[in-house]
């Protein structure tokens, strides 16, 4: 399959799977700068601050583009085409993962609650949360698809 | 995502000299999830596997089948 040149609309949502787990997996990351903020240095946290800026024109000058492409391919997230296939399994596996890591992360965040929580502002944990729930989701879904039989080697034949 | 389930789905293809692509193609799904049921990577919904089956054209039993570890015993082992 080429990612950007689907054959038929099934191709076409699991490019938009690949590119909606890519996605955030770089929100995740520039989500990540709010918390790495209040733990360096303000000259640094400012220039963190500007690359968050250039990342967030990036995402959505990359990305909307490219998901508005998928769409007019034929791409729904829940079209009939996304029915039953792999990545659409995928995905659903991958938010359950997301799911579990963050709850357990949450739970652990306030069993440290002398460490954590009473150092830090509200708005630092939150981010944090969102980071990881974000980080989690797209970690997951590359590990998964990854480390699948399916990447060593199964290849056309005819 | 691991699979109790054989299948033919490699053997049918090289029959009538088709690609995975080709097949995808056939019964409006990608690639990739043609050749992560074939290598039982990806259990398929049973409304792919009655798809794959009609293009065939043979019984869905003819693609898939249990491992012999997924087989239930008889319901008169259970009288």
């Amino acid at each position: 399959m080429s990612f950007m040149n689907p054959r038929n609309p099934a191709e076409a949502c699991d490019s938009l799977a690949t590119l909606t787990a890519a996605a955030t997996a770089l929100v995740a990351l520039l989500q990540s700068v709010n918390v790495i903020e209040v733990l360096v240095p303000e000259a640094v946290a400012g220039v963190l601050g500007t690359a968050q800026s250039a990342g967030g024109i990036l995402v959505l000058g990359l990305f909307a583009p490219l998901f508005l492409f998928l769409k007019s391919r034929g791409a729904t997230p829940k079209g009939k085409s996304s029915s039953g296939s792999y990545l659409g399994a995928l995905v659903r596996q991958t938010g359950l993962n997301a799911f579990s890591a963050t709850l357990v992360f949450m739970i652990t965040l306030s069993v440290l609650n002398e460490m954590v929580l009473s150092r830090f502002t509200a708005e630092v944990v939150l981010d944090a949360v969102i980071t990881f729930a974000l980080g989690s989701f797209a970690v997951s879904f590359f590990f998964i698809n990854r480390f699948s039989r399916l990447d060593d080697g199964v290849v056309d034949e005819a | 995502m691991s699979a109790p389930l054989n299948n033919r789905i490699r053997v049918l293809r090289a029959e009538r000299r088709m690609s995975q692509s080709d097949l995808a193609e056939a019964i409006d799904v990608s690639r990739k999830t043609i050749s992560t049921i074939e290598v039982g990577r990806f259990v398929p919904s049973t409304v792919i596997a009655l798809k794959i089956a009609r293009y065939f054209e043979v019984p869905v039993e003819a693609v898939f089948s249990l491992t012999e570890d997924a087989l239930p015993s008889p319901v008169a082992d259970h009288l």
